[in-house]
C-alpha cells in the first residue's frame, strides 16, 4: 500500500511523534543498534504524541532509524514521525518521515504543548471515526447473549461442545440494542442499532468495549460483515448488524473534548 | 530518563550479600543455596521503567550454537506502539536485556501478539515462530534471520487454531543435512473428525518463502468433539520427534459458567523415527486387550481436570486448564520425560512427573518421580549431563497469603530431586487485567550442561520475595519496595513481568 | 423499631463462639454500661464470625448477656451475638447463650474457617427465605420500560425525584435450568435488580448476560421507586408474557451463588432437601 506522506497521515501511521533536534550522525544511543548512514542520535525537545510508556522522553537523546533517502542535518529541528523499534538502557525508534516544524499541520501543532498521551488516544479515536460505517449518539437499552447460542445450548445443557470448540479464546459474544438518538455519520434505519462484542476477558478480547444497559454516549460502528475478525466463533442467525472491537470504538458523553472535538459537535 | 552511571540497579553483588543470609535461612527449611553461576533478572528494561502491562505467558528459546543469544516472548505490547510486536533479546547470555518489535502484529495492539513460540533452529541461524495473530486471531507460521531479527515474514497463516508451540531445528548429517525443520503443535478446530491435535511441520522451512507446511492429525481416537490446546512437540538430533497432548474423552459442566471439567482425557505420547515424515505413527499401543493398537501411547488415560475460562482467587487468579511438557535427552533419544497436570484431591491441579527409557512404550510408574499439587506451567528440559529440569508455579495459602512460588526443581537420575526456589510473590496482587493471569504456560530449555527458563510473577521488588536473589534492569526501591519511572521517582503500580533465570 | 430490632437480631446472631465467663459485672472497656448482665468472657473457640472479629480468639471481650438464665464465672458456654461497640476492646450483646456441652456449635470443628461458616449459615438463611431457587443462565439484561425509569430524559422528561439513591431498576432475562425450590410461571423469568453502586443498594447482585448460576428469587413486591407494567419485548430476546406478569427481584449478593460452588451451595441443598424430606 503507498505510504501517504501528508502530516496528518504520517500522524496516523505514527505512535510517537516529537519535535527534535539531531545531535549526532552516524550514531546511536545503544550497542545493539548497527550503526549507518540512516542511524541518527536526536534529542527529544518535546514529545507531541505517543503512547504511555514512552511520555516521558522529553530532553532525552533517542536513537532515530531514518527512512531510505531521507537526511537530516546535525542540529536540524524537525517533526519526527516514529514508531518504537529497540528498548534497552534507551530506545531506538523508526521513523516513517519527517519534516521542518514549519510544516506540521495546525490539529498537530494544537496538540504541541498538550498531553502527548491523550493526543494519541485522540488519533485512535480519529481514525476508527474515519473508518466506521455509522457512527450514533445513544444509548444501550439491552444486552441479550444471541439468540441461536441460548438455543444451542438449551439444546445441549449435556454437551459442552454443542456451541462450538471450546477455545480460552472463545470471544463469548454478545449483542447489545442501542436506542439511537441521533445519527452522526452515514446512515441508520430504525431507532434501535444492534452491535455484537466479545464479552470474554481473554488476552484477544480484554480491551474490546464491554456494554451494559443505561451506557450512553457515541458508539462507532462497523457493518460486521466487513470486519473479519468478527467472523471467529461468530453467531449464526442472531449476529447483529454492527461489532464494536476497538476500546475507541465507545466514547461516553461525559468525556471531555474527544469525539465531540472529532465529530465538530458543540461541548 | 536516568543515565547509566545514575540508574539504580540492584546487581548480582548486593543480591547475592542477601542471598547468602536468606539461603541460610532456606536451608533450614530444605531450600538450597542458590548454585554457582545462577542468575534471575527481570526482564524489562531500563528504559521501559514506567511500564504496567500484564507480560504473561512466557516462551524462550536460546540459540543452540551461542548460547549468549537468547529470545523471550511474552504478552507485551510494542511500548511505541506501532504494528510489530515484540521479543525480549539478550546477546550476553541473559545478563541484559532489550525489547524489539519484530512479530506481525497490528498497530496500536494492547497485547503485542496472542500466543506466540519462537525457537531457533540448530545452526542459530534463524529464528521461527507460531503465533495467533493480534486482531485476526489468525495462526500464523513465522520466520526471521539471526542476528539481525529483521521483522518476521509470515510463512503461512489460516484461522480457527490454537496455541501454537513450536519447536525448530536443523538436520545435523546425512539425508536433508543442512534444512531446517519446523514443528508447531496446535489444536486445530478446523482438523476433520474431532481429532483436533495437530503437528504442522516444514521439513525444509529454511528455503523461500514459499515454505511448505504440512498438518499431521497426531490424534487417533475418538474425542468428545476436539481436544485440549496443549500440543507439545520436541525433536532430538537423530530424527526421533515426539509429542504429547491430552486426548479429550468427556466433560462435564458448562465453559461459559466457569465450571467446565474435562473428566476424562488421556495423556498421549506420539512418536516419528523420521524427523515427521512418517506421520508419529511409530509409537502404537499393542492390539486389544493390552492396548488398543492405536498410534499414540496413552501413558495415563482417565484424569481429569477443570478447564477454566476465567483464573479465579482459589487459583491465584490464573485459569487452570492442564498443563502439559515433554524433554527428550539429548543424548539418548530413547529416554524421554512427561510432565502433566490433573485434579486430585485437595489439589486444584496436581503436576505428575514420569519417565521412559525405550522411547515411550513403557513408562515408570504406578508412583510419579515427581508430585507437585496446587502448580501448573510444567516445563521439563534435560541437559547434556543428563540433569533433569523441571519447571513450575505453584499456588500457596489462602486469602490475603495467597502466593505463587515458583519453583525450579532439578535432579540426576529422577528420584532425588532438589528444590531451587527462584520466586514467592503475592497471587492476589496485582488484580488481572485479562486471562491469562500469569501464563498458560512458561517455559524450560537445556543447552549444554545449562537450564534456561523464563516465568511470569509479581515485579514488586522485595528481596524477600526472590529468595535466590534477583537483578532488575528497571528501576526499583528495593528499600520501598517501589518500582520507580524512568525519572528514578515516580512510583510506578506493580504488574506482572517476564523473569529470566539460568543455572 | 426497637422491638423489631430485638426481633430481627433474634434470628440473626453474626458473631458466635464459645467462651468462658471470667468476670461479673465488669467490662474491657470504658463506655460500656456495666450491670447485672455485663459480663467479661474470654473466646475460646470461634464458629461464625464476620471477618474483623477473627482476631478476637484467646481475647477477653464484653458481653452484655441475654439474661434468660444465670451464668457463673469459669463457666462455659456458647454465645450467639451481634456486634455492639467497638473501642479499644469489643463488646457484643448476647441473643442467647447455650451450654457448651450440648451445643451443636461446639462440636465443630476448631480447624473450620468461621467467616466462611457464617457465610455460610447466610446463605442457608437466604435459601429458606426465597421463594423460588433455580439454576440457569441469564440471557439478557435490559432497562424496564416505563415512565419512572430514570434517565433519558430528553426524551421520556424527567420523572420522579432526582436522588443519588435512585436504584437504577434492570430487567434480566433469566433462562431456567433446574428448579431446586418453589414452583416458576414458566422457563424464563424477569429478574429485577438495581444496578446503582449508590450506598443504598451496596451489596446487591449484578446480574449479566450470559451468567449462570443458582439464583434464589424473591416475588417483588409493590414498591414505589420500580418501574411497573414492563412488557415483554419484541425481538431475538423473547420472554413469554406469563413469565413476564409475575416478576422477582435479587437484593442480596447471597442470592447468586456461583456454579462452580466455591461456597459449598450443593451442600446447602443437600441439607435442605433432607430438611425437607424429614
Amino acid at each position: 500500500m503507498p505510504r501517504r506522506s501528508g502530516p496528518d497521515a504520517l500522524a496516523q501511521e505514527a505512535r510517537f511523534v516529537f519535535k527534535g533536534t539531531v545531535k549526532k550522525l552516524r550514531a546511536a544511543t545503544m550497542r545493539e543498534v548497527p550503526i549507518d548512514a540512516r542511524t541518527v542520535v536526536v534529542r527529544v525537545d518535546e514529545v507531541i504524541q505517543a503512547p504511555e510508556a514512552m511520555s516521558h522522553y522529553a530532553g532525552q537523546d533517542i536513537t532515530v532509524l531514518l527512512p531510505a533517502k531521507k537526511k537530516v542535518k546535525k542540529g536540524q529541528q524537525s517533526v519526527f514521525y516514529t514508531n518504537g523499534l529497540l528498548f534497552g538502557d534507551s530506545v531506538a525508534v523508526q521513523a516513517v518521515d519527517h519534516h521542518e516544524v514549519e510544516k506540521i499541520p495546525a490539529a498537530l501543532a494544537l496538540a504541541s504543548g498538550g498531553d502527548p498521551v491523550r493526543n494519541l488516544a485522540v488519533k485512535d479515536v480519529q481514525a476508527r471515526v474515519s473508518s466506521a460505517d455509522v457512527i450514533v449518539s445513544g444509548r444501550v437499552t439491552s444486552v441479550r447473549v444471541p439468540s441461536d447460542m441460548v438455543a444451542a445450548r438449551a439444546a445441549g445443557v449435556a454437551d459442552p461442545t454443542a456451541t462450538g470448540p471450546i477455545s480460552e479464546h472463545d470471544p463469548d459474544w454478545r449483542v447489545g440494542e442501542i436506542q439511537v438518538d441521533q445519527v452522526h455519520k452515514g446512515s441508520h434505519k430504525g431507532r434501535i442499532a444492534e452491535v455484537r462484542f466479545p464479552n470474554s476477558p481473554d488476552v484477544m478480547w480484554y480491551n474490546a468495549p464491554k456494554f451494559h444497559p443505561g451506557q450512553e454516549g457515541f458508539f462507532i460502528l462497523h457493518k460486521s460483515t466487513r470486519e473479519r475478525v468478527a467472523a471467529r466463533a461468530a453467531p449464526t442467525d442472531d449476529t447483529g448488524e454492527y461489532v464494536a472491537l476497538h476500546p475507541a470504538d465507545f466514547r461516553p458523553f461525559d468525556e471531555p473534548g474527544g469525539i465531540r472535538n472529532v465529530l465538530g459537535l458543540p461541548e | 530518563m536516568a543515565t547509566r552511571k545514575t540508574r539504580r540497579r540492584v546487581t548480582a553483588r548486593k543480591a547475592r550479600s542477601t542471598r547468602s543470609r536468606v539461603a541460610r535461612r532456606g536451608a533450614a527449611r530444605g531450600a538450597v543455596h542458590a548454585p554457582p553461576g545462577f542468575l534471575l533478572i527481570n526482564m524489562i528494561p531500563h528504559s521501559l521503567s514506567g511500564e504496567t502491562s500484564q507480560d504473561s505467558e512466557p516462551h524462550l528459546t536460546v540459540n543452540p550454537a551461542n548460547p549468549n543469544m537468547i529470545i523471550g516472548t511474552a504478552f507485551s505490547p510494542n511500548p511505541g506502539g506501532g504494528a510489530l510486536g515484540p521479543v525480549y533479546k539478550s546477546l550476553n547470555g541473559g545478563n541484559t536485556w532489550i525489547v524489539q518489535a519484530i512479530v506481525p502484529s497490528v498497530a496500536g495492539s494492547g497485547i503485542g501478539t496472542g500466543d506466540i513460540t519462537t525457537s531457533f533452529n540448530r545452526t542459530g541461524s534463524k529464528l521461527y515462530g507460531g503465533i495467533l495473530r493480534a486482531g485476526t486471531g489468525a495462526l500464523e507460521f513465522l520466520r526471521t534471520n539471526a542476528p539481525a531479527f529483521p521483522p518476521m515474514t509470515v510463512l503461512a497463516s489460516r484461522p480457527n487454531a490454537d496455541q501454537p508451540f513450536t519447536h525448530a531445528t536443523t538436520v545435523p548429517s546425512g539425508p536433508g543435512a543442512g534444512q531446517d525443520r519446523v514443528y508447531i503443535g496446535d489444536n486445530d478446530f478446523a482438523a476433520p473428525g474431532g481429532k483436533t491435535q495437530t503437528v504442522d511441520q516444514s521439513l525444509n522451512a529454511g528455503v523461500g518463502p514459499p515454505v511448505a507446511f504440512g498438518s499431521v492429525r497426531v490424534e487417533k481416537r475418538t474425542t468428545v468433539g476436539q481436544d485440549g490446546p496443549q500440543c507439545r512437540p520436541v525433536v532430538h538430533s537423530d530424527g526421533t520427534a515426539y509429542a504429547a497432548f491430552y486426548g479429550w474423552r468427556a466433560l462435564t459442566g458448562s465453559f461459559p459458567a466457569n465450571t467446565l471439567v474435562v473428566t476424562s482425557a488421556d495423556v498421549v505420547v506420539v512418536r516419528d523415527d523420521k524427523w515427521g515424515a512418517g506421520g508419529f505413527v511409530n509409537l502404537k499401543e499393542p492390539p486389544l486387550p493390552a492396548g488398543d493398537g492405536l498410534p499414540g501411547k496413552r501413558v495415563i488415560k482417565g484424569v481429569s481436570f477443570p478447564f477454566m475460562r476465567n483464573g479465579t482467587a482459589a487459583t491465584g487468579q490464573q485459569r487452570i486448564g492442564g498443563t502439559i511438557s515433554i524433554a527428550v535427552h539429548p543424548n539418548n533419544s530413547s529416554v524421554v520425560y512427561l510432565a502433566w497436570g490433573d485434579r486430585q484431591p485437595g489439589s486444584f491441579l496436581t503436576v505428575h512427573v514420569r519417565r521412559s527409557t525405550d522411547r515411550g512404550v513403557t513408562w515408570s510408574g504406578p508412583g510419579d518421580l515427581l508430585t507437585i499439587p496446587n502448580a501448573t506451567n510444567a516445563a521439563l528440559a534435560i541437559a547434556s549431563t543428563g540433569e533433569i529440569g523441571l519447571l513450575c508455579q505453584q499456588v500457596t495459602g489462602t486469602g490475603a497469603g495467597q502466593r505463587w512460588v515458583t519453583h525450579l526443581q532439578r535432579s540426576p537420575n529422577g528420584i532425588v530431586w532438589t528444590d531451587l526456589v527462584l520466586a514467592t510473590v503475592p497471587a492476589t496482587t496485582p488484580v488481572k487485567t485479562f486471562d491469562p493471569y500469569i501464563g498458560d504456560y512458561d517455559h524450560l530449555v537445556a543447552v549444554g550442561s545449562k537450564f534456561f527458563g523464563i516465568f511470569s510473577a509479581n515485579n514488586t521488588p522485595n528481596m524477600a520475595n526472590f529468595p535466590n536473589g534477583i537483578t532488575y534492569q528497571r528501576n526499583a526501591n528495593f528499600t520501598t519496595h517501589t518500582l520507580l519511572n524512568v525519572n528514578n521517582s515516580s512510583p510506578v503500580a506493580a504488574s506482572i513481568d517476564p523473569f529470566f533465570f539460568k543455572v | 423499631m426497637r422491638d423489631s430490632r430485638r426481633l430481627m437480631e433474634a434470628q440473626h446472631p453474626t458473631f458466635v463462639f464459645m467462651g468462658t465467663v471470667k468476670k461479673l459485672k465488669k467490662a474491657t472497656m470504658s463506655g460500656v454500661p456495666v450491670d447485672e448482665r455485663t459480663a467479661v468472657v474470654r473466646v475460646d473457640q470461634i464458629v461464625e464470625a464476620p471477618p474483623d472479629l477473627t482476631g478476637y480468639l484467646g481475647q477477653n471481650i464484653t458481653v452484655q448477656l441475654a439474661g434468660r438464665h444465670n451464668v457463673r464465672v469459669e463457666e462455659q458456654l456458647v454465645f450467639h451475638t451481634v456486634g455492639w461497640m467497638f473501642g479499644d476492646s469489643v463488646a457484643v450483646r448476647s441473643l442467647r447463650e447455650e451450654s457448651a456441652k450440648s451445643s451443636r456449635a461446639a462440636m465443630l470443628r476448631p480447624s473450620d474457617d468461621p467467616v466462611k461458616r457464617r457465610a455460610q449459615q447466610h446463605v442457608r438463611g437466604r435459601f429458606d427465605a426465597a421463594d423460588l431457587v433455580v439454576s440457569g443462565r441469564i440471557i439478557a439484561v435490559r432497562l424496564p420500560k416505563g415512565p419512572t425509569s430514570q434517565g433519558h430524559r430528553v426524551a421520556a422528561g424527567i420523572h420522579g425525584p432526582i436522588t443519588e439513591h435512585e436504584p437504577k431498576w434492570r430487567e434480566a432475562i433469566l433462562q431456567v435450568d433446574e428448579v431446586l425450590k418453589g414452583a416458576p410461571p414458566g422457563r424464563r423469568l424477569v429478574v429485577k435488580f438495581p444496578a446503582s453502586s449508590d450506598v443504598m443498594w451496596y451489596g446487591a447482585p449484578q446480574l449479566h448476560a450470559g451468567e449462570e448460576a443458582f439464583f434464589m428469587l424473591h416475588r417483588t413486591e409493590a414498591d414505589p421507586s420500580e418501574p411497573s407494567g414492563a412488557k415483554p419485548r419484541k425481538g431475538k430476546a423473547r420472554t413469554t408474557g406469563t413469565a413476564e406478569a409475575r416478576s422477582y427481584r435479587l437484593l442480596d449478593a447471597a442470592d447468586v451463588q456461583p456454579c462452580d460452588e466455591q461456597n459449598g451451595f450443593r451442600a446447602i441443598l443437600e441439607a435442605a432437601s433432607a430438611k425437607h424430606k424429614r
